[in-house]
């Protein structure tokens, strides 16, 4: 559905996207999670052809997005990071002009602009100024809009990051929802745990560089080796220094009176790990084996990024 | 055409709710009215102030020099509600990011700027229309004399309409090139406060827009040969910028 | 040196009378004006200056105090998000 090629974008001097290829199925969830500054909403402006580029190939549906910009762009939805609008407007304003803009019929489009604003739960508000909106009202008309006109290829630039933990769960149904109707979707956040229920394929950025793109299970796969949280009594402060010598322990997070170790072999370590924890000079509250979740094999992956 | 509807819309819309009809009525028609009040009043509450030559000067104001007067109040007030009212028309649009959801939704940016720049112009149209006849019925109960005529002031309306559809050309351009509308808004206040240095020089005079405002004050000869080549210039120089400001609403960063 | 006549006075008097209807539609514009800038710092936050600032403005500078405040002085019009 898209298909990107080495794409780059600078800023003066800083480069934005150092040269990013990646590829969107059909009708899946793509998540696209990185750091604050990675590149996510400069990527996503890019494909929305809000911005241009330096480098680099777009395919879109099979087309050079560059060359069909103006076709391909009426299968595309939106919802941006800090969505604007004309504050002088009410909502049934903004939508009918969206509207016009789409050029959908205007009689059907008043109809679908109130079920519109009932979807995103904005019905009572939308005859309010758009000025007087809170953030997260913004962000639920912002998604209004992107919905208009049923797009076939959807770009969520955080969509939740302004809404009530309700609205949070409720955004999560409307994609997985969204999912069961072929439509894809382009989602960036860093809420990694809504990423992990609603994607398919997760791709992680990092300083406009991309470190990974798999599909969610064949992360699980690849990254399966589970985590060793310990909590001690008392700050184990330079014991762990003892741990991180011997060699079959990868790294270990420290956080107070816990921490979490990650290994190289799994079954050597389960053996041998409360073996060396007891060698310490502190009592150990609790130990517990976990699965990673991908904020874990994200931290692991972006932290090696920076190493390098 | 259909972001050509829409944004015309917004445009009417957005006029009504921000002011802007308001402000440009007021900053184009009301001196319309003040100016030959003061004219007629301020003579006759000074008279017995004034040393006796200017006090003749005063009092020798025909329907003519007034309605020229009222033209040169108009340039000089008119255009300053102009450039400050509409100094953000691209810019503002750009640098607030407003137009991320309408291209994102396949605005066509020609229709956009077509819009903005139709919708204007025929509202300050309008305007001086309204200004130069209120003008108009507001001499002739004041003064007498001269050969000013209906005929007369709508002539000179056209060339007004015109030319400020040069300077509002100039405006959406620079509004489109520069982040801030502030900078449009005072370089297109000097601009057409300078250009009319130049009507003092015959040579050069009738290739520029400003000569449209000294032709509107010649009254008896507004319409004559000199100004072919000023109105042809002037609606190249509106139809350039007019498809420039749309090249650049094409490929500018609206993000 | 200053010398009023009685003719001078009713001169200036029947003159002022006569131009007075056409003082009309500007003092209707310009209090107009006046009272809508009024009643919009009223129900809008004010950028720039405290409202009373702007009020001053509005009510001492003729059409022009109005203007300037309609044009800057409303917050919700210039804000950004
Ligand atoms: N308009 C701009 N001008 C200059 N630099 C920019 C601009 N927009 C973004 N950048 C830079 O490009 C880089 C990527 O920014 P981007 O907004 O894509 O990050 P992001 O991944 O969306 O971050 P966040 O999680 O905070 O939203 C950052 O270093 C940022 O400073
Ligand atoms: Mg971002």
């Amino acid at each position: 559905m898209i298909k990107v090629a080495n794409l780059r974008k600078s800023y003066g001097r800083l480069e934005a996207l150092k040269s990013i290829s990646f590829e969107v199925e059909k009708g899946s969830v793509f998540g696209f999670i990185g750091r604050n500054g990675a590149g996510k909403t400069t990527t996503m402006n890019i494909l929305t052809g809000l911005i241009r580029f330096n480098e680099g190939k777009i395919f879109i549906k099979g087309k050079d997005f560059l060359k069909n910009k103006q076709e391909l762009i009426k299968s595309i939805g939106y919802l941006p990071e800090t969505p604007t609008f004309y504050n002088y407007m009410n909502a049934y304003e903004y939508l009918n002009f969206v509207g016009e803009i789409i050029g959908c019929d205007l009689k059907k489009s008043s109809k679908s602009v109130g079920k519109l604003l009932e979807t995103v739960k904005l019905a009572k508000q939308g005859k309010r100024r758009i000025g007087g909106y809170s953030r997260g009202m913004k962000q639920r008309l912002a998604l209004a809009v992107a919905f208009m006109n049923s797009p076939e290829i959807l770009f969520l630039d955080e969509p939740a990051s302004a809404l009530d933990p309700e609205g949070r769960v409720e955004m999560l149904e409307l994609i997985e929802g969204l999912k069961d109707d072929k439509i894809t979707i382009f989602l960036s956040t860093h809420i990694l745990n809504d990423a992990e229920r609603v994607c398919d394929k997760i791709c992680i950025i990092d300083e406009g560089k991309i470190l990974l793109t798999k599909n969610l299970s064949q992360l699980h796969e690849t990254y399966i080796q589970p985590i060793f949280d310990v909590e001690f009594e008392e700050d184990p402060k330079n014991e762990v220094d003892l741990l991180k010598k011997l060699s079959w322990i990868e790294s270990i997070k420290e956080n107070g009176r816990r921490i979490s170790i990650y290994v190289k072999d799994i079954d050597y370590a389960k053996s041998e790990i409360l073996k060396e924890i007891s060698k310490l000079n502190t009592n150990v509250t609790s130990y517990q084996i976990r699965k990673s979740t991908l904020e874990d094999i994200f931290m692991r992956i972006v932290s090696k990024n920076e190493i390098i | 055409m259909k972001s050509f509807k829409a944004y015309f819309k917004k445009e009417i819309l957005e006029s009504v709710r921000t002011n802007k009809y308001l402000i440009l009525f007021i900053g184009i028609v009301f001196w319309a009215l003040l100016d030959p009040l003061m004219l007629k009043l301020l003579p006759l509450l000074m008279k017995n102030y004034l040393p006796p030559d200017i006090a003749v000067m005063f009092s020798t104001f025909t329907r003519d020099t007034a309605f020229q007067t009222f033209l040169n109040d108009l340039f000089q007030i008119g255009t300053l509600f102009i450039a400050f009212t509409l100094m953000g028309l691209l810019s503002n649009e750009v640098s607030l990011k407003k137009l991320v959801f309408p291209y994102s939704r396949g605005a066509n940016p020609a229709g956009v700027v077509l819009a903005k720049y139709i919708h204007y112009t025929v509202t300050i149209s309008l305007f001086i229309l309204i200004a130069f006849l209120t003008n108009y019925f507001y001499i002739n109960r004041l003064f007498t004399g001269g050969i000013l005529s209906i005929e007369i002031v709508l002539k000179s309306s056209l060339l007004y309409m015109l030319y400020y559809s040069v300077l509002l050309s100039i405006l959406l351009y620079l509004s489109s090139l520069l982040k801030r509308g502030i900078i449009a808004g005072i370089t297109v206040l000097v601009l057409g406060y300078t250009l009319s240095i130049f009507n003092q020089f015959k040579v050069v005079r009738a290739y520029l827009p400003n000569y449209l405002l000294l032709k509107a004050a010649d009254i008896g000869y507004i319409f004559d040969n000199s100004l072919i080549s000023t109105v042809i210039i002037s609606f190249c120089i509106i139809i350039l910028l007019v498809f420039f400001s749309i090249l650049r609403m094409k490929k500018i960063d609206v993000a | 040196m200053i010398h009023i006549t009685v003719i001078d006075i009713n001169f200036i008097i029947t003159e002022i009378l006569r131009l007075l209807p056409f003082f009309i539609p500007i003092i209707i514009i310009q209090y107009g004006l006046m009272i809508f800038a009024l009643v919009q710092l009223f129900k809008n936050e004010a950028a720039y200056l405290p409202k009373w600032g702007w009020a001053l403005i509005i009510i001492f500078i003729n059409i022009i105090g109005p203007v300037v405040f309609l044009i800057i002085g409303k917050k919700k019009e210039i804000e950004n998000d």
